[in-house]
């Protein structure tokens, strides 16, 4: 099987990491809504021409206008699966697949918009890169029914996969036209200015060795139990290799004979799992001694070698009932999961005195995860030309990072205007991953300016970006060659911060941009001299439903000569119900310190689009 | 059949693929191929230009040595400067252990540390090695006179074991032996290189500071300890290789290296190549609308401003070369501030630039923007673009004056000692003094130093960093040590947290 594909897309200027200019997003909330974005004479409007705009505000209109981001991605997927029956019983299978995917990146900035270090200069670049992969695997599979009421499937194999990523990228900057496509003639950029990089991964492999067994009694009873032994080259010379065990049982209760009778149970199945996977999600080379080369032939410490570094592992316990009633018109699943994650893979930085690098470390402490879920499914009607069907499901989620001795990891950093060195969350012993750890807000003074709680010198656990429930309801509903399906979904109990009011929008814009209409609400006037400072004013609820999508069809069936015909419209993000005030409550721009991840903050990213897509649908 | 042999093929090529796991290295080197690759020469360089960010920056060493004091204060001015009131929290003595300022400094500095003893693997000639010996005792004697602890590892030591930690008694030994151990291979000078001299003031600091450093609370002061800061003292006065300088401001202009007769250890800045960031010293202060257009944000405050007379040359002094660019004077930058041609300059709103004596912490007012006096130490370098030619200024000769006697009266040699002082404030053009205590000396420091990196260090030598002062209140001791950085704790189970964090 050979698969060939190619995507372009067209990128704006929107980093999340933006400074205190902003990015595309931010520049449009922040421009003055009473000065027009061109001039009488068709230009663009920047603080040259207008005294009321800023030095060095962005004229958003210009900054679409003069950049050019385009990505092209080209996959070539092959696969191929031989396999001989070497006896009725026992089947061996190759399996080579090959993945090649080659990203090429063009942009520029033109000359013409008014960035710092950009302006009168121009900047044009591009980059390139490759990710080869290649998996192997052999399997023997030996699957006999010993008597009648014994079945065995067993499955023993070898796994080989391989990452090969490289690429270069190369800018310029300082070009003598200013209005031109400058990415296809980069040389002409001034000497000094001339940028080119290369880079390659160390080859990563992973290597397998892998058995099951799985053994149905009856129909009743059906045990699974597997061994994994995962090798990483990333690891540690030490700890190469994890092992990852697991097993499952279930039990068929219908069909038991106190339950194969009747009829109003007509599914039940109780389920029991437990096992253990492994994490090796870092970048190759991490755990070995690196010497990078440096422009004058000298050579600097990258990376400090750690022969320990091993598989992060996540241990999870679950139960399930799967259940259907009278004729499974209402089917439905309990689970409660426990999943336990240890050996947490971080980059802290090394024990002082040391180079400016960090080293990866298994570190202690562990991450629990315990969740139920619930699931219903009911065939309200479901007749010829009428159908309804609802369902739905809920979990309730708990989240703590625990058994952890050091002292708390900084993660959460805040970009934009007031915001250099903040981060705002916190992982820490006892509380859930990434608690927003912050000022407490106590509102304003006479004076308009913000008071908090011990005058801000002290942080205290403020907000939970963890939702506490997860809801999902769909139906559907066919009334003879009409169809509508919904889907809705929402998550409660957890906490946003919205960085892009704090530092995009505040009170000290007025004046010359725009700020958040909400801030001249309250009965006390902020003060424009108030300061950008993080705090627990800018968390807000996260909770939220949303219309995910909803589908209207209707098949006209047979037309003419055409076997099948069917219209749709669909529609994608219709409808948020939330109080959070931010662009989406689903939202999570990165906002990593020092590679921890962060969670549930929005500063300035794309909004998510609401779209409508007309189908039809042809068979001949 | 025949599909079997091609299926048998690729079993057996894939089979090639069985591997040992062994990661390959592609874009970086190992160490044995590093190790060859490595010059002495350059990983000096580097060591030198490691102390660059950590004491030339204006959010590093020297901050903790000036904000935290009477001298400096970073207020927030309405929208600006705020920060997170990461800069009020040095003046107010409210810093946490997440200070990121602080943070930075200490693992900077100790990367410095990191940088001169992996050096001493590569076989350096003695002149090297006592160079980079020499920077390694200068970063670890600030380490200690800032967080009282001082991570070491000895040279060839794994960095995934934990770092020894140095207390006050052995670092302060540590410091003196190397001293007298790497002396006799050290060069006269430049100042900008580790030179003979600049090892004898660093004794003479350990020792003067000792006493602190043992106790912070209630520092006492050895007389064998004064005794050796005398003789050192007298050693490099004998020497009659340093004079005070006629032009106070020479010490810090462009081109000192070459103008300046007083200092003894500097940072060299290549005017047009390459330096630290000593320009931030006047972008910090300067308004936006003087030239340059600075980043309007520190000040002195005004009972350090008040305590020079008017004749004091260290006040106030046009110098050439700026103040016929731009209008600004060296010193104190007080009042109505004026361009090159005399003209009155405005601030953003067209209210006259008129610096004021009186400023808060947190200003919120319709002034905000030009409260506060402003300092220019270092002569604005106008030719040399962002790499400025100012030398970065470590220790001086007038330092070493006051610290004899400073030396002298804490053995009760205060006649000497007034002596000392009076032929400094003579030359500096302020009258003489009657008598001498040790407030009128740590004043006396205060004028002469001020903004040079040494007033948290000198205000708890004399008793006095905790109490109330311009826009601050009495604190509680423990702020007589900065906190163990958050995540150098998390790293170095041997670091404890200083009482009271």
């Amino acid at each position: 099987m050979l698969i060939a594909s190619q995507t372009v897309e067209d990128i704006a200027p929107i980093s999340t990491d933006a400074g205190f200019t902003g990015n595309l997003i931010g520049q449009a909330l922040q421009w003055n809504p009473t000065v027009p974005l061109t001039t009488s004479t068709g230009e663009f409007t920047t603080g040259k021409n207008n005294p009321l705009v800023g030095e060095t505000t962005i004229n958003p209109l210009n900054l679409l206008d003069g950049h050019f981001e385009s990505a092209k991605t080209t996959t070539t997927l092959a696969n191929v699966s031989p396999y001989w029956n070497i006896t009725d019983n026992l089947i061996y299978r190759y399996r080579l697949g090959i993945n090649y995917g080659l990203g090429n990146t063009r942009g520029a900035i033109s000359g013409k918009v008014n960035v710092q270090g950009v302006t009168d200069l121009g900047l044009a670049g591009m980059a390139n890169n490759e990710l080869l992969s290649t998996i192997q695997s052999h399997t023997l599979n030996y699957n006999k029914a010993i008597n009648d009421n014994i079945t065995l499937d067993l499955i023993g194999g070898y796994e080989y996969q391989k990452f090969d990523f490289k690429g270069y990228a190369l800018a310029g900057r300082g070009f003598a036209v200013l209005d031109f496509d400058n990415t296809n003639a980069v040389q002409n950029s001034a000497n000094a200015n001339k940028r080119f990089i290369s880079y390659a991964d160390p080859i990563s492999e992973l290597q397998s060795y892998f058995g099951r067994a799985n053994i149905g009694i009856n129909g009743k009873y059906n045990i699974t139990a597997t061994l994994r032994a995962d090798g990483s080259s990333k690891f540690g010379t030490n700890n190469k290799y994890g092992i990852f065990p697991s097993l499952g049982a279930s039990w068929n209760l219908k069909a038991e004979d106190f339950l194969s009778d009747s009829e109003n149970v007509s599914d039940l199945k109780l389920r029991l799992g437990w096992g253990k996977t492994g994490n090796q999600e870092f970048p190759a080379g991490s755990a070995q001694e690196r010497y990078g080369l440096t422009e004058n032939g000298g050579t600097i410490l990258e990376n400090v070698a750690n022969p320990d570094l091993k598989w992060e592992s996540s241990t999870t316990l679950n139960v399930g009932l799967d259940f259907g009633l009278m004729n499974n018109v209402l089917t439905g699943t309990i689970d409660y999961y426990s999943r336990v994650t240890n050996d947490l893979l971080l980059d802290p930085s090394v024990s002082e005195p040391g180079p400016a690098v960090r080293a990866w470390k298994n570190i202690n402490g562990e991450v629990a995860n315990t969740g139920l879920e619930l699931g219903l499914n009911a065939q309200i009607v479901n007749k010829a030309n009428f159908a309804w069907n609802l369902g739905g499901n809920i979990s309730f989620l708990k989240n703590e990072f625990r058994n952890y001795s050091g002292p708390p990891i900084l993660t959460g950093n805040l970009f934009g205007q007031g915001s250099s060195g903040a981060y705002i969350q916190e992982m820490k012993n006892g509380y859930a991953l990434n608690t927003f750890f912050v000022r407490e807000y106590k509102g304003l003074d006479e004076s308009g300016s913000s008071t908090y709680t011990d005058d801000g010198d002290k942080l205290y656990p403020l907000g939970d970006p963890n939702a506490n429930i997860i809801l999902g309801v769909s139906t559907g509903l066919e009334i003879s060659k009409l169809s509508f399906n919904m889907n809705v979904n929402g998550a409660f109990g957890h906490q946003l911060y919205n960085n892009t009011a704090m530092s995009v929008i505040p009170i000290g814009n007025l004046g010359n941009r725009n700020i958040d209409a909400a801030l001249l609400e309250g009965s006390i006037k902020e003060s424009t001299a108030n300061p950008i400072a993080s705090s627990s004013r800018y968390i807000e609820n996260g909770d939220f439903v949303k219309l995910a999508n909803a589908t209207l069809a209707y098949n006209l069936g047979k037309v003419s000569k055409l076997s099948n015909v069917r219209l749709s419209l669909t529609g994608q993000n219709l409808l948020v119900i939330t109080d959070y005030s931010g662009f989406d409550p689903e939202v999570n721009t990165v906002n990593l310190r020092n590679g921890v991840p962060s969670s549930g903050i929005e500063y300035i990213p794309y909004p998510s689009a609401k779209s409508f897509i007309f189908g039809i649908n042809v068979s001949f | 059949m025949k599909f079997n042999i091609i299926l048998l093929l690729l079993v057996f090529l894939s089979f090639q693929a069985c591997t040992d796991l062994k990661e390959e290295l592609r874009e970086d080197l190992t160490n044995d191929q590093a190790s060859k690759l490595v010059k002495v020469d350059a990983l000096l360089l580097a060591a030198y230009d490691g102390l660059k960010l950590p004491y030339q920056d204006q959010s590093r060493f020297w901050a903790a040595q000036e904000h935290t004091s009477d001298a400096a204060m970073g207020p927030t001015r309405g929208p600006d400067w705020d920060d997170n009131g990461i800069w009020r929290s040095l003046h107010a003595h409210t810093w946490t252990p997440d200070h990121s300022f602080l943070t930075s400094t200490f693992s900077e500095m100790l990367q410095v540390v990191y940088s001169t003893t992996n050096l001493l693997q590569f076989d350096p000639t003695p002149q090297q090695a006592a160079e980079a010996r020499y920077l390694r005792a200068f970063v670890m004697l600030s380490v200690l006179d800032g967080w009282g602890q001082v991570p070491f590892r000895d040279a060839g030591s794994s960095l995934l074991e934990d770092a020894k930690v140095l207390g006050p008694q052995e670092t302060v030994d540590f410091v003196v032996a190397e001293m007298d151990a790497i002396i006799n291979d050290l060069p006269a000078g430049p100042t900008n290189r580790a030179n003979k001299d600049a090892a004898r003031v660093l004794k003479m600091k350990a020792l003067l500071n000792k006493g602190a450093y043992l106790n912070r609370e209630a520092p006492t002061f050895a007389a064998a300890d004064m005794n050796a800061v005398v003789a050192v003292a007298d050693q490099l006065i004998g020497s009659g290789k340093y004079q005070l300088e006629d032009n106070y401001f020479d010490n810090f202009a462009p081109k000192n290296d070459a103008i300046s007769s007083e200092n003894i250890w500097t940072a060299e800045n290549i005017g047009g190549v390459s330096s630290g960031n000593v320009r931030s010293r006047w972008f910090c202060t300067l308004h936006y609308n003087q030239n340059p257009s600075g980043w309007n944000g520190f000040t002195t405050l005004g009972d350090l401003y008040n305590s020079f007379e008017d004749s004091d040359l260290r006040k106030k002094a046009d110098y050439t070369g700026m103040t016929d660019v731009s209008g600004i004077n060296a010193g104190f930058l007080f009042g109505q501030q004026f361009d090159k041609d005399g003209k009155p300059l405005q601030d953003r709103k067209g209210n006259p630039l008129f610096f004021t004596k009186e400023v808060a912490i947190k200003e919120s007012g319709a002034n905000l923007e030009v409260t506060g006096i402003r300092v220019i130490k270092y002569p604005i370098d106008y030719k040399s673009g962002d790499n400025c030619d100012n030398d970065y200024v470590y220790y001086r000769y007038a330092d070493v004056l006051l610290m004899k006697a400073e030396a002298l009266l804490r053995t009760g040699q205060n006649g000497p000692a007034l002596d000392l002082v009076n032929e400094l404030r003579t030359k500096r053009g302020a009258t003489t003094l009657a008598s001498l205590s040790a407030e009128t000396l740590l004043a006396e420091r205060g004028r002469e130093l001020y903004w040079e990196g040494h007033r948290r260090s000198d205000l708890i030598r004399f008793g006095k960093f905790l109490t109330a002062w311009e826009e601050k209140a009495a604190s509680g001791k423990e702020r007589l040590l900065f906190p163990i950085p958050t995540q150098s704790l998390a790293s170095n189970p041997n670091l404890k947290q200083n009482p009271g964090y």
